[in-house]
């Protein structure tokens, strides 16, 4: 059963130069227990989309969807206090400072307490002895020390397992990972991501992993969205996209990424996709590849839609499928 | 904490320096020296002086004819009770506003309420105080003009401090001389602390605005918490920190208005006594009045650090 479901989900938020749309009609579908991975560029989006999931977006934000349904409950249909209720208990979201995304003034133990008493509630006395269950459960040798520490005696990685703990207590069915590793050095990295895998399993959850690191991805997740200017360019199952990318995009990413095994060679230099990403209150008419594409036609003024091809969703009009197969 | 108070210690003890040695220098102004002093040299006159005043001879006025300390200890109650109470009205009535502007961001009650305080803010307080006496006392009528308490009461000095004071006399006159001493008291802390509850009301606004939109606020959102939680637990445990800060300074600006408030409503404290000595050169009260104050001033600025720190668990214990 699917656990989320969203069809053409926009966020827009009101700026100086007007109305400006940071997440364009993107298509989720998450099942129960799937592991599942968002790529792009910084500004493509996907925090944003997070966030909207979360029901985190600033009051500055406007977000609309034609289908939003979370475990069986059409929230489109809910009021905002109801919709935010579901969300919350259904829902956590871990984010990638994670020193700077816990409250400097209060304990580890209060924030993780707190967020008991709201989800599970007990006696203090359960509560603690929950708390500090949830602190060894992600891998937090002296939980009884730092149950009574603040954020800021703690390291980058713990804190972050701190946060994970307090995911955890929200019983969520989705936890959404905002780039949780950008900010850890890379053996941390690696035991947040086996944390992350463990809780998954051991809690049932589904996990949303966010982030700009294709090994990353390749390494946890089953299915893979590409993100560019806010709107989702390509999907699929993580194996076949990864290694025959349909979207220019796509291949462009990849092929900037430099690889075990390749040969230096003088005057050689990584492939990368000319021009910048355009700010989103500037974009492109038609795809917004299209100035940069090189595989761009005249047919590319034209927005593409997303088509479904072979099991992915690609927009784009001319799919890179053809060379790949002759 | 042993560590913070030695660093509030030394900032401490260099104010104490240059304010004694100010002191010193105004004490040697008058007519006849305040102390007999047995060393020749500048420095070693300092000394003594300090010895003095801990032992508790602050001078001798020539004008009263007593020792300055009789004079200052009269006073001094009805000032304390008189800024405890103006720094109280600015701390709570600041801080709500602060938050109510904060929590309607933009709304029309945050556009009133930030036009109010800024007008309150730029106020001259000896023309708020004597609007405050037309409106209350003389078209009104709610409020007396002037003084302490009304002189049918016979109050006993005990504490010296009025509210106190007319409450150990319960069994003559019941609360009525509590209340007739509140009513005394009420218009002059309005007007001590016009300035400071503007001031602490803009600051709380800023400080919880620019908490509300850390990172941790929105983890304490994705909980699913309260909004009331939110602001009261999580953000305003943040910004507090620099209103409390804040507050110190206001203390010094109350310390000032005190002296013109004092003389507005004849209040028989610090402030009016100082004004008097100014007008008759008595230059021993002036150097133990401007000492008093300025004492009070850095004792509550220590404290109120030593409570900011307490409040921030990042000064309190260092990793």
């Amino acid at each position: 059963m699917s656990l989320l479901q969203i069809e053409n989900l926009n966020v827009d938020f009101m700026t100086d130069d007007g109305l400006v749309r940071a997440v364009d009609k993107v298509k989720l579908n998450i099942e129960s227990g799937q592991v599942i991975g968002v790529i792009g560029e910084s500004g493509s989006g996907k925090s944003v989309m997070a966030l909207a999931i979360a029901g985190l977006l600033s009051p500055a934000a406007r977000m609309q969807a034609d289908l939003f349904n979370l475990d069986g409950h059409d929230l489109t249909r809910m009021s905002l206090a109801e919709r935010q209720n579901h969300i919350t208990s259904n829902i956590s979201i871990i984010f990638q400072e994670p020193t700077s995304s816990l409250n400097p003034a209060l304990t580890i133990g209060y924030q993780l307490d707190e967020t008991i008493r709201f989800h599970e509630g007990g006696t203090p006395k359960q509560r603690k002895e929950r708390a500090l269950e949830l602190l060894s459960q992600v891998g937090i040798m002296d939980a009884k020390r730092r149950y009574k520490e603040y954020p800021h005696q703690l390291s980058g990685g713990l804190n972050q397992r701190v946060m994970i703990a307090i995911a955890l207590a929200c019983q969520p069915k989705l936890l959404i990972a905002d780039e949780p590793t950008t900010a850890l050095d890379v053996t941390v990295q690696s035991q947040i991501l086996d944390l992350l895998l463990k809780v998954k399993e051991e809690h049932d959850m589904a996990l949303m992993l966010i982030t700009h690191d294709f090994s990353i991805l390749a390494e946890t997740t089953s299915k893979v969205h590409v993100m560019y200017c806010g709107q989702i360019v390509e999907s699929g199952r993580t194996y076949n996209l990864l290694s025959q990318p349909y979207h220019p995009y796509t291949k462009a990413l990849l092929d900037s990424v430099p690889h075990f095994g390749m040969r230096y060679k003088k005057g050689r230099r990584l492939f990368n996709l000319p021009g910048t990403t355009p700010p989103i209150s500037h974009l492109p008419v038609g795809c917004y590849l299209g100035p940069r594409c090189p595989y761009a036609a005249k047919k590319c003024v034209q927005s593409p839609e997303l088509f479904n091809i072979k099991g992915r969703r690609v927009r784009c009009h001319f799919p890179l499928i053809e060379e790949e197969d002759s | 904490m042993f560590k913070l108070l030695i660093r509030h210690g030394t900032t401490l003890l260099i104010s104490l320096f240059g304010l004694t040695l100010l002191t010193f220098v105004l004490s040697q102004r008058g007519d006849s020296a305040l102390h007999i002093y047995q060393s020749q040299h500048f420095m070693g006159q300092y000394l003594e002086y300090l010895q003095y005043l801990l032992a508790g001879d602050w001078g001798y006025s020539s004008i009263h004819n007593r020792p300055v300390l009789y004079d200052f200890l009269q006073h001094f109650p009805a000032t304390i009770e008189l800024v405890m109470l103006a720094l109280l009205f600015a701390i709570i009535f600041g801080l709500t506003l602060g938050i109510m502007a904060a929590n309607r961001r933009g709304k029309w009650l945050d556009n009133t309420l930030m036009g109010v305080t800024l007008a309150g803010y730029s106020m001259p307080i000896y023309w708020w105080g004597m609007l405050l006496v037309l409106l209350f006392s003389l078209t009104l009528g709610w409020t007396p003009v002037a003084g302490r308490i009304d002189y049918i009461y016979d109050v006993p000095p005990v504490t010296r401090f009025m509210l106190i004071d007319s409450l150990l006399s319960q069994d003559q006159y019941g609360f009525d001389a509590f209340f007739n001493a509140l009513l005394h008291l009420i218009l002059p802390a309005i007007t001590l602390s016009t300035i400071p509850m503007a001031i602490i009301a803009r600051m709380t606004r800023s400080s919880l605005l620019g908490v509300l939109k850390a990172e941790y606020i929105r983890t304490a959102r994705s909980k699913g918490l309260s909004q009331q939680r939110i602001i009261w637990v999580h953000a305003l445990r943040n910004a507090l920190i620099p209103i409390l800060t804040i507050s110190g300074v206001q203390v010094s600006i109350i310390m000032s208005g005190v002296i013109i408030t004092e003389y507005i409503f004849a209040w028989p404290g610090v402030g009016k006594w100082l004004l008097e000595a100014v007008s008759r050169r008595d230059f021993a009260s002036i150097q133990a009045g401007i000492l008093a104050l300025s004492l009070l001033v850095i004792a509550f600025n220590l404290a109120l650090d030593l409570l900011a720190s307490y409040m921030n668990p990042r000064l309190r214990r260092p990793s």
